[in-house]
């Protein structure tokens, strides 16, 4: 009887908890995504790197299509954007889409600049540049963990002049030709 | 004891019914409940459609797709591909890259979306794009997003490492020469 005692309160407990719990949004709400979705745009719109810490945690990873190793940690993150903001000073980040699913959430995003800065070792080229992006984040307690970005690079190279060509032979002498 | 046993399942009952005793919470739980369903049975297509890619079941890729079907490549494209286009596509691959499969990594439904990260792997043992067979392995990955209308794909939208692509098949960017 005194287990039963136990059981009784734990089972309504229980039943308590699963008839309604769908109704406990769990994961990110619409608001708190429109809040990070502003943040970042400061972010980046504004070239302001303080927002970084407060929008990712300490051990984020972005895999970046353009970039051929993760970036992990907060001080990569801002070296990263520190290169593309010195690259692009007048670089413009629109959201065009967002789905929130849980702590997930999916953004297709839209990126204008004109590079007046050198990006790592390339010389500014003085072109506008125009391309699109989906973004894939995962996110911990509202902050951004690990978060997986695709755009078209090629496009984006083409438009500052670059071509892409067939591995090329080693220059033929110039009395052959 | 035998009292208990009656007792119990009456406690059972009122509780759900008092826990979810809001008429409106009720058909909100029903509204996940069938939005739950539709989200499982996009994934279902769109796992479909991926398992189709990889074996190059083309008839599946068609059955899948709307007639009205939409693929924009890159995301924003403003010339999005018509389904009979796709399926083209996906024929050349085919012939290019005739292990070509993709591994679904991360796939997620919401409403109306399926959402999902792949990896494309495949030899290249066919011309793609003017380049002949290098006999490389590609692996590439995307994100596509696609909208499902009555069981059917209507509308995706991607993008991809293109570029990383086209240089694991031999290619290399370089400035464009400044003619003389």
């Amino acid at each position: 009887m005194k287990k039963l005692l136990m059981i009784i309160p734990l089972v309504i407990l229980l039943c308590f908890t699963f008839s309604c719990q769908q109704q406990v949004k769990e994961g990110i709400t619409e608001e708190k995504a429109q809040a990070f979705t502003d943040r970042i745009l400061e972010m980046w719109n504004e070239a302001n790197l303080t927002i970084v810490d407060e929008v990712y945690a300490p051990e984020i990873v972005r895999h970046d299509c353009g970039v051929p190793e993760a970036i992990v940690g907060l001080e990569n993150v801002k070296n990263y954007l520190e290169n593309l903001f010195n690259a692009f000073p007048d670089l413009n980040l629109t959201v065009d889409e967002t789905i929130v699913a849980g702590n997930k959430m999916a953004q297709r995003w839209t990126m204008t600049g004109t590079n007046t800065g050198s990006m790592n070792d390339m010389p500014p080229t003085g072109r506008n540049v125009r391309f699109s992006g989906v973004s894939i984040g995962h996110f911990v307690n509202g902050k951004a963990v690990e978060i997986w970005d695709f755009y078209n690079v090629l496009d984006m190279m083409q438009q500052l002049g670059f071509t892409l060509v067939p591995p090329q032979p080693p220059e033929p002498p110039e009395e052959i030709k | 004891m035998k009292k208990l046993s009656t007792i119990l399942p009456l406690a059972l009952i009122s509780c759900f019914m008092v826990g979810c005793q809001d008429k409106e919470a009720m058909a909100e739980l029903e509204a996940i409940k069938a939005r739950t369903e539709v989200e499982e049975q996009n994934k279902a297509l769109a796992n479909r459609l991926w398992e189709a890619m990889s074996k190059g079941d083309f008839e599946t890729i068609k059955e899948v797709g709307a007639p009205e079907y939409v693929w924009y490549l890159p995301s924003n494209s403003t010339k999005p591909i018509s389904r009979e286009e796709a399926i083209e596509k996906a024929k050349r691959l085919h012939s290019s890259f005739p292990d070509i499969n993709f591994s679904i990594e991360e796939l997620i439904a919401v409403g109306d979306k399926v959402i999902c990260r792949y990896i494309m792997r495949g030899t290249h043992q066919g011309e793609f794009q003017g380049i002949p067979a290098t006999g490389n392995k590609v692996e590439i990955s995307g994100i596509i997003i696609s909208r499902i209308e009555n069981g059917k794909i209507v509308e995706e939208r991607e993008d991809w490492d293109m570029l990383g692509f086209m240089q694991q098949l031999g290619m290399e960017l370089k400035p464009k020469e400044v003619k003389k």
